[in-house]
């Protein structure tokens, strides 16, 4: 068909450049994130049961119904298929024991997007991590309900996952590695394979080594997320726990170096509580991360201090939620002081 | 070479596109029926016309001569009439007077060849530039005459045939079909602005320009392969990438003895002062989909868009036709505009090809800070101009701005950054009231010209 003179018609879509876009929008980013948590979901439901399901379920669905009310009252777009409240509600979820009644998550989840997220403006706004500080404020809460025993409650017999549980009576590997402070040495310990897969009592998300480093992996692929933050970050908590170990001359194997203790001690750190969780999906999180790279290796090495602060010297076990909030209100003062050389300025200007 | 040089902060990878007209050779479009010159194809003056309505010009007569010195020359492409001198919007959306020639037959034969160029005089030289009204063809079109007669004298000569914007494929053209018309075009060049090196700048995914200039180019100039990154072929950027230094702020590259000219413009020079033969045609890319016969055309200027797209046959209805590449281009409201010295490319795309876009809030990923060519903070730039915070805008820097796009492009939430900040340029520089909210569609890449 050829388009003659009159019928070339004039109605033309004005634009301004750029009149190409890169294929990544925010809900492809944000349910790409949901899609990367899915593996340790799956692997949770296998392990822990139906109840761990339920969770995942209700808090993701109170985070997305919570979000169309902001919407509806603040007569704002609809944001709840742009899949940010879906990734703060799995990520909730993670956080929790598998055996909490089921208002915990119900709260929870309406304090994270309602308090945490759109009362400070929304997507983009909020100063913290919504699953993390709602976290924090069920724990508050409700100590008891979230305490050790409630991570784990056997649905199948222990003996079949593989986990002598006289030995270890439910304590969580944190409480575990607690000990290890006080007492300079562990008597008890699960062995690595179990750590990894998952065969360990702890919130639904965090105990699946493996089926998390799947998720970051695919993450990383799409270039979700960067490597500054993790790296630094683990870096940080390996080295520090490494010096520690030798310090205190920590002995897990007496038939071991004290090297090698030491590094079976950080390994330990690793691959128990929140670690990788944290790492990889929630101190990445774009909204509370600093802009430039120099700033995410800050806050990557600040995760790290903070956590072995907390998890060696501090009361609780685990410190990974804790620094991850810390360090998320020290992020707008490290984007203002750390900007990025603009091009003929500086240097070449007084020459 | 397995480290190939680029320029050092931000860019992007583009999906290049490159690949429906890079190897259509150059093809002369048809002689127009009728063309509207606009008087203003340059930075600076309008030309001020010089013919009558009624007059009869010949191919290659002047018919705007330039303002003063920031000005620059036009001539009638065709031989013909005057028909109308009227006022029009040129395709980078700035009313311009222009004049209307209408086809009366006959063609000019530009077969005079200056063997003894040599011989010339270097303001003779330039003086022969001046004349055939010579623009910078990147893009930007800044009037040649002033770039190659520095105030100081320079050390570098940079030919700029990076191409970074996908679709457009005439200077990779124009390296591989005119490359000896280019030497001699870079020769001229030389024996004006005299410089020490002389390199051409080329990214890596011309290969076969970069064959066939690292045969030729010995001798007259070093061919640098740089990474195909975006914008690669911006002057600034450029300049860091093969010589490792920046431009100074508020400064232009002669203040660090740098002159970087397009392959086009090398290419017209050689025209001008060999042949003879002013600035009345160009090459331009047509693509696009619907684009029956895409490729690299010779064309004259001011031939109208209708005519063009007529000639190369569109397929179904066009729905957004952009002058320019995608990135730095301009969207046209209407097809019934002339070409302009300028213009290095006519996209055409179709309603299928438009990208849909849809904002959300920003969310702080950061991409923007990381593409950014000049190291500037987009995204803080354009939450100070949302919250009309205008003076803090300018302390961060934004008339550093190169307006190249990348922060629009990667932006996960859409949002048009670059838009707020041609528009909050406008701003401050006119020093009008400012609403966040009812921004302005800025469709000028450029503003000098405005009347004060």
């Amino acid at each position: 068909m050829q388009i003659k003179k009159s019928n070339i018609q004039s109605k033309l879509i004005v634009e301004p450049a750029p009149h190409i876009n890169h294929r990544d929008s925010v809900p492809k980013i944000m349910w790409g994130v949901f899609i990367s948590l899915v593996p340790s979901a799956v692997w949770s439901v296998y392990f822990f049961g139906i109840p761990a399901l339920t969770i995942i379920l209700i808090s993701v669905i109170t985070c997305m119904i919570t979000e169309l009310i902001f919407n509806i009252l603040k007569k704002t777009p609809l944001t709840i298929w742009d899949g940010s409240a879906a990734v703060t509600g799995i990520l909730f979820a993670f956080t929790l024991p598998a055996y909490v009644p089921l208002y915990v998550p119900i709260i929870g989840s309406i304090f994270a997007i309602a308090v945490v997220k759109q009362l400070f403006g929304g997507l983009g706004y909020n100063i913290m991590n919504p699953a993390l500080a709602a976290r924090v404020f069920v724990m508050f809460s409700w100590p008891t309900l979230l305490t050790a025993n409630k991570y784990f409650l056997p649905t199948t017999s222990p003996e079949s996952l593989g986990i002598n549980f006289n030995i270890i009576s439910g304590a969580t590997p944190m409480h575990l590695l607690k000990e290890v402070v006080h007492t300079g040495k562990i008597d008890n310990y699960y062995d690595a394979w179990s750590l990894i897969l998952g065969k360990t009592p702890g919130a639904i998300g965090e105990v699946s080594v493996l089926f998390l480093t799947i998720g970051a992996l695919y993450l990383f692929k799409k270039k979700y997320i960067t490597y500054h933050i993790p790296l630094s970050f683990i870096l940080t908590v390996v080295i520090l726990t490494f010096i520690y170990g030798l310090a205190r001359g920590i002995s897990i194997n007496p038939e071991y170096s004290l090297l090698k203790n030491s590094l079976l001690y950080s390994y330990l750190h690793i691959i128990s509580g929140g670690l990788i969780l944290g790492a990889f999906f929630m101190s990445t999180d774009m909204v509370t991360t600093p802009l430039t790279k120099k700033g995410e290796l800050i806050v990557g090495v600040g995760l790290g201090i903070l956590t072995f602060i907390i998890r060696i010297f501090g009361s609780y076990p685990e410190g990974v939620m804790f620094s991850i909030l810390l360090m998320e209100l020290v992020v707008p003062l490290i984007d203002r002081s750390i900007k990025p050389k603009i091009y003929g300025w500086g240097k070449y200007e007084t020459k | 070479m397995i480290f190939k040089k680029g320029f050092k902060k931000g860019g992007i990878h583009l999906p290049e596109h490159k690949e429906e007209t890079e190897n259509k050779p150059f093809v002369n479009g048809p002689i127009p029926k009728k063309v509207k010159i606009p008087l203003l194809q340059h930075i600076g003056k309008p030309a001020i016309p010089v013919v009558n309505i009624g007059d009869k010009v010949d191919e290659g007569q002047l018919i705007g001569k330039m303002d003063g010195e920031f000005s620059a020359n036009v001539h009638s492409p065709i031989m013909g009439n005057v028909t109308e001198i009227g006022e029009i919007y040129t395709p980078t959306g700035i009313k311009s007077k222009y004049i209307g020639i209408e086809f009366s037959g006959g063609i000019k034969n530009w077969n005079k060849i200056n063997t003894n160029w040599e011989k010339f005089k270097e303001n003779e030289i330039l003086e022969m530039i001046k004349n055939s009204g010579i623009v910078g063809l990147g893009g930007a079109a800044f009037p040649s005459h002033i770039k190659f007669n520095p105030p100081k004298p320079i050390h570098t000569l940079i030919i700029n045939g990076a191409e970074c914007e996908p679709y457009l494929t005439v200077d990779d053209r124009i390296m591989q079909e005119k490359v000896d018309s280019l030497i001699l075009g870079i020769e001229i060049l030389k024996k004006i602005l005299k410089p020490k090196n002389v390199y051409i700048g080329i990214e890596d995914n011309k290969v076969s320009a970069i064959e066939i200039l690292e045969k030729k180019m010995n001798g007259i100039a070093e061919v640098v392969t740089l990474k195909t990154k975006y914008p690669q072929g911006g002057e600034k950027q450029l300049i860091n990438a093969i010589l490792g230094i920046e431009v100074p702020r508020n400064k232009l590259p002669y203040d660090v003895g740098v002159v970087v000219t397009n392959v086009g413009t090398a290419y017209s020079v050689y025209e001008a002062v060999i042949k003879e033969k002013p600035l009345i045609e160009r090459f331009i890319t047509i693509a696009g989909q619907i684009v029956k016969w895409p490729g690299n055309y010779k064309l004259k200027i001011g031939t109208i868009i209708r005519d063009i797209l007529e000639d190369v046959r569109v397929l179904t209805l066009p729905k957004k036709v952009i002058i320019g590449g995608p990135m730095m281009g301009i969207a046209q409201y209407t097809i019934d505009t002339p070409i302009i010295k300028g213009s290095s490319g006519i996209l055409v795309f179709s309603e299928e090809e438009i990208e849909k876009k849809k904002e959300h809030l920003c969310i702080r990923c950061g991409r923007c800070l990381n593409v950014c060519p000049i190291g500037l903070f987009p995204s803080l730039m354009y939450s100070e101009i949302y919250s009309n915070n205008i003076d803090r805008v300018k302390e961060i820097g934004i008339f550093d701005c190169i307006e190249c796009g990348a922060c629009s492009y990667i932006c996960p939430s859409q949002i048009p950054l670059v838009t707020y900040f041609k528009s909050a340029k406008i701003n401050l520089k006119y020093e009008k009231s400012y609403y966040p909210n009812k921004i302005p569609v800025v469709r000028r890449w450029r503003y000098a010209n405005k009347e004060e």
